[in-house]
């Protein structure tokens, strides 16, 4: 046996006593039990409302009419929206602005007519037909316009390919 | 008062979009959640002479105008204005409407802007509204609904659906306008005639005879054979119009000044932008989103035209609360079913 040894022998012959073990056993449960209620007051004061009757109502009717309300509003609202699709319409406000150009054109046009044909043997025009005449004239000018660029255009292109079978002649 | 309506007629139903010769006008109200309105008014005209004093809505000298012109492929040239101005509430849009002589003068014009708030969700309605000219049969009593869709129209559509499917309806409400015109003027003829007789005591009027005769006297302006008072003395008997010719006489007067109003408006487009989504309108809405409706004559002839438009916000921090609410007695309920 070595020196070591029998100093560790010695040693666990002198265990350590503790002084007090049921005052410091107490002490460590009244701490787990305080820790525990505390634990429990605070859900009881968030929630301690659920013990009482009538708050316990009041609450729910509150919630109720929360729900209601909106299942309610979204009723009202999504049906609202939904009529409002007989209501679209094929135009925007460029389009507006376009026709209102071309309606003072046609106008000017109108009354000027009208002031040209002041004559014993005019004859009677509803203005709705006149207008729709001077439209129709501008409709086909603009049509005309076009076609007559088309032909350009064609007429390029057989000076360009002047062998190729599709060439309009004029 | 024949005349009356066939001019007005050949005004509103066979003139599409003349506005008397003068310039065509577009007006945009973009409405703002806090009640302000920023109007843009866009006028169309051929040349350059746009008279801001007697232009179809208010306009002065303290909008903000600009000027531009175009030149068409077809070398025709059109001057277009705008002029926008902002309005802190629809009360100095209604002070312009009451003090501007323009050429829509005879017209009572106001708007109305209301905000409500409905937890979830906030609504907003605005309303520009024209106030009857005249106490006759209003459009949603003589028309059905799919006609009434039609009436409204702004005439640029009404030119495209005529060469669709309902071309064939369109027609038949035009030759139904002057039915429903002549019905008007003679309900606001007898009503006004019921006004004066109450006000003159000796007057001998008997008005249960006089309805009667209404829809007779209608359909004999609408032969148009006889001048008025032929009309009067052939449906109400001979020597009618003599015995009475004082009310009589009167009551056309009211009236046609009444008619007038419409008659003479210089019609044009109102164009609307709610804050938030749209959720309902008596407008037509077109691909972007705005609110459109016309205004001319026959809109307002008989009843107050309402041009209305309803619009929300949603209001997400009540969404919050009352999500967090419902979660809160939930889990009170839910820790009470637990503890027992």
């Amino acid at each position: 046996m070595t020196k070591y040894d029998e100093i560790i022998n010695k040693l666990k012959g002198f265990s350590p006593e503790i002084r007090g073990k049921d005052f410091h056993v107490q002490k460590i449960m009244d701490r787990t039990i305080s820790i525990s209620r505390e634990r429990n007051s605070i859900y009881n004061f968030i929630f301690g409302w659920s013990n009482i009757l009538w708050l316990r109502r009041s609450l729910a009717a509150a919630s109720i009419f929360i729900v209601s309300l909106f299942v309610f509003q979204q009723f009202v609202i999504v049906n609202r929206i939904g009529s409002l699709e007989k209501r679209m319409v094929e135009i925007n406000t460029e389009n507006i602005l376009e026709n209102q150009k071309e309606n003072v054109i046609v106008n000017a046009a109108i009354f000027r007519i009208t002031d040209e044909t002041n004559l014993t043997d005019s004859i009677k025009v509803a203005r709705k037909d006149l207008r729709s005449l001077v439209g129709s004239y501008r409709d086909l000018l603009k049509r005309y316009n076009e076609l007559e660029d088309e032909i350009r255009h064609q007429r390029g292109e057989a000076l360009i390919s002047p062998g190729s079978d599709n060439n309009i002649k004029l | 008062m024949k005349k009356k309506i066939i001019n007005f007629n050949l005004i509103s139903l066979f003139a599409f979009l003349l506005s008397c010769g003068g310039p065509d006008a577009l007006v945009i109200n973009t409405v703002h959640a806090d009640g302000s309105v920023t109007r843009k008014v866009i006028l169309t005209y051929d040349k350059d002479e746009f008279d801001l004093t007697d232009c179809q809505v208010p306009i002065d000298s303290t909008w903000a105008i600009e000027k531009k012109y175009e030149i068409s492929d077809e070398d025709d040239t059109t001057w277009t204005l705008t002029a926008v101005k902002d309005f802190a509430s629809v009360d100095l849009l209604n002070n312009d409407y009451n003090n501007y002589p323009g050429s829509n003068e005879g017209m009572k014009r106001w708007a109305e802007f209301e905000r409500k708030f409905k937890w979830f969700n906030t609504i907003y309605r605005f309303s520009e509204n024209i106030e009857k000219a005249l106490d006759g049969i209003p459009p949603d009593q003589f028309y059905t609904t799919d006609e009434l869709h039609l009436f409204y129209m702004p005439d640029e559509l009404l030119d495209e659906t005529s060469k669709g499917p309902d071309s064939t309806m369109i027609k038949d409400l035009e030759e139904r306008a002057e039915s429903w015109m002549a019905n008007s003027l003679v309900r606001a003829f007898i009503l006004e005639i019921e006004a004066l007789a109450e006000k003159i005591p000796d007057s001998e009027i008997d008005m249960e005879y006089l309805n009667t005769k209404s829809s007779d006297l209608a359909m004999m302006i609408l032969e148009d054979v006889l001048n008025e008072y032929e009309v009067i003395d052939s449906i109400l008997g001979k020597g009618y119009y003599e015995s009475h010719q004082v009310v009589i006489d009167s009551a056309m007067t009211v009236v046609e000044d009444q008619f007038d109003v419409a008659l003479s408006t210089d019609k044009y487009l109102v164009q609307a932008t709610m804050p938030g989504e749209l959720m309902s309108t008596n407008g037509y809405i077109d691909n972007d989103g705005n609110i459109l409706w016309k205004v001319d004559g026959d809109c307002f002839l008989s009843s107050d035209y309402i041009m209305w438009a309803e619009s929300k916000t949603t209001n997400w921090w009540a969404w919050i609360i009352s999500v967090l609410f419902l979660l809160f007695v939930a889990t009170g309920f839910l820790y009470r079913i637990k503890k027992k």
